[in-house]
């Protein structure tokens, strides 16, 4: 199941701390990186912000099974504050209309390697065609973000093809670029090919955040129907 | 109302005012979460339900102000 919130959203902090606390799992004690953790172990940086959205995948005890973080690239990007290095090839333009995403994670405690490979692909599919739908519904059109090139046979595998990417670049011994992907019905069709599933997405379930931008698309789409 | 509530909020708000720098950041918007999470826990044992949604509003208000401040950093760098 998808759940999408924005901090502060109401009925949604057990999601916010289930998410900072998954995220401590995967980031800091398996992925070993460098994060701030509070006294809560939650895991919170400086694009944990009021207008951030999350994307999660929660399991059928309503547990956070994925994470993934969204913020349209008008809000501080961390390509251009951490990484400006890879703007030299793609660069990414301030807009209220495209995002970047970040710290997308797969917790699963299933102590059988079989059973968390399906889970990591099970909720990897589904909160990518969540974002796709998200994002035209709402009038984004490009999603920038940043990963190991291991990844990049997973994603082409289900679909899922930047138009564009950076040079690859040298990160912390990982071979790594950014990515921008044209967040259109083309790509929701070519990875709903492989992947198999839809994820029902009405208005209602969007946070404050993205349903003033579903508003403003609706509006956009209707006057360019009568114009 | 739980008496650390009040003083969560307190302190937070004391604590966003003085934001300098991305640790300071980091630390509020941190703080915001854990003081959501008082509010809401406490909100479902259902201890305080006349004060719950004006002191939850309260709460949100202090997003606000950090995103506030995060907009202006973000114009005086731009």
């Amino acid at each position: 199941m998808i759940k999408i919130f924005q901090t502060g959203q109401a009925g949604s902090t057990k999601y916010l701390f289930d998410m900072h606390k998954v995220r401590t799992k995967i980031f800091r004690d398996r992925m070993k990186w460098d994060v701030h953790v509070n006294d809560m172990e939650l895991e919170v940086d400086e694009y944990d912000l009021p207008n951030t959205v999350y994307i999660l995948s929660l399991d059928e005890n309503e547990k956070v099974t994925g994470t993934w973080r969204f913020l349209t690239t008008s809000e501080p990007s961390m390509i251009e504050n951490i990484w400006p290095q890879y703007l030299d090839t793609l660069p990414i333009p301030k807009s209220g209309t495209m995002c970047e995403t970040s710290r997308f994670g797969v917790y699963s405690e299933n102590e059988s390697i079989c059973e968390r490979k399906k889970t990591v692909n099970a909720v990897t599919a589904e909160m990518i065609v969540a974002l796709i739908k998200v994002c035209i519904m709402c009038g984004i059109t490009d999603m920038f973000t940043l990963y190991d090139i291991k990844i990049k046979k997973l994603l082409d595998k289900i679909g899922f093809t930047p138009i564009e990417t950076s040079e690859i670049i040298n990160l912390e011994g990982k071979a790594t670029l950014t990515a921008r992907f044209k967040m259109d019905q083309a790509l929701l069709d070519a990875v709903q090919k492989h992947v198999n599933i839809d994820v029902l997405i009405t208005p209602n379930v969007l946070p404050p955040v993205l349903l003033e931008k579903f508003l403003e698309n609706q509006n956009e789409e209707k006057a360019v129907r009568y114009a | 109302m739980p008496n650390e509530i009040p003083e969560e909020y307190l302190f937070t708000k004391n604590m966003i005012s003085n934001i300098s720098d991305k640790e300071e950041l980091i630390q509020c918007l941190g703080k915001v979460i854990t003081l959501l999470g008082l509010i809401d826990s406490s909100c479902q044992s259902r201890e305080w339900d006349t004060e719950a949604s004006v002191v939850r509003s309260s709460a949100v208000e202090l997003l606000d102000l950090v995103q506030k401040l995060v907009e202006k950093k973000l114009l005086e760098a731009a």
